[in-house]
């Protein structure tokens, strides 16, 4: 592993800058920024060590210093990128919620309806039927009305659960 | 100000320019600090690109598919005890874009015929 903590002080303050303004960015992205500085710096005190280009401490100060507000225009238009990335997660998660609303709607609906009928049909029947006829009619519609009941409430979660603002923006 | 589509700012152009001299002496693909030393020297400059203007035009080239990037292995980085370097290269989108620029820069050629020419 390299030893960036020998290295001069000049080079410990862009480090901690390049912290600094990193701070809350996506984990991906800030990494990578990091450790692509930390590879120039290291690279660059390298470079002065073998007296290639001398007073190292003058020319890293340099370079953050005319850097300074491409790092800050740099970080504003990632924290936009991920403000907008998170408004149109939300919006696309209200869309979901709605539509597993309306189809755990429409299907609570129809089953509602068909039961209501088979009640009413299996009363006016019942009065003609045996119980035994009557058992069975009733165990036949418990198959149908459970597994659907419970695939429209996996439905929903399913797409309540997916979410985009999950999603590290890259 | 936004900016015309598929146009190179004076940093992006000395990136792409750098990574391509890199390449024509057998540097296919480079790292951060030696575009900006390759700039350095064409430049006949003193000073590296500061470290904000160099990362920021490296990312908005890599947007726009002109460079394209990928991290060496932790494990030869960490043989030579040093950070891990990302490498870049330069795209056939990225040269097209260059020789393009090169071409809207170039002055444009007066036709107009001398005086007493025939």
């Amino acid at each position: 592993m390299s030893d960036m903590s020998a290295m001069p002080r000049s080079v410990g303050f862009v480090r901690a800058w390049v912290r600094l303004y990193t701070v809350g960015l996506p984990t991906g992205l800030r990494e990578a920024r990091r450790d692509e500085i930390d590879a120039d710096l290291w690279e660059q005190s390298r470079e002065a060590s073998m007296d290639i280009a001398p007073s190292l401490t003058s020319h890293v100060l340099a370079r953050w210093l005319l850097g300074l507000p491409d790092d800050l225009s740099w970080r504003a238009a990632h924290i936009r990128s991920a403000d907008s990335n998170a408004k149109e997660g939300a919006m696309v998660q209200a869309t979901d919620y709605k539509t597993a609303t309306m189809v755990a709607g429409v299907i609570a609906a129809v089953l509602l309806g068909h039961l209501l009928i088979n009640t009413v049909l299996g009363e006016i029947s019942h009065q003609r039927q045996t119980d035994v006829a009557y058992y069975i009619h009733s165990m036949i519609m418990l198959w149908i009305y459970g597994p659907v009941g419970i695939a429209a409430i996996a439905g929903r979660f399913y797409f309540m659960r997916k979410s985009p603002c999950s999603a590290p923006s890259s | 100000m936004r900016r015309k589509q598929g146009t190179l700012i004076p940093i992006e152009t000395s990136i792409l320019e750098a990574a391509l001299d890199l390449r024509r002496r057998g540097t296919d693909s480079a790292y951060g600090f030696l575009i900006a030393r390759e700039i350095r020297e064409r430049a006949e400059a003193r000073l590296l690109t500061a470290y904000g203007t160099l990362y920021k035009a490296l990312e908005r080239l890599e947007k726009t598919h002109f460079l394209e990037s990928f991290w060496e292995d932790p494990q030869v980085a960490a043989n030579e005890g040093r950070p891990r370097r990302r490498y870049y290269r330069v795209t056939l989108t990225g040269e097209t874009a260059l020789a393009k620029h090169h071409a809207d820069q170039a002055p444009i050629p007066n036709l107009r015929p001398e005086r007493g020419s025939a």
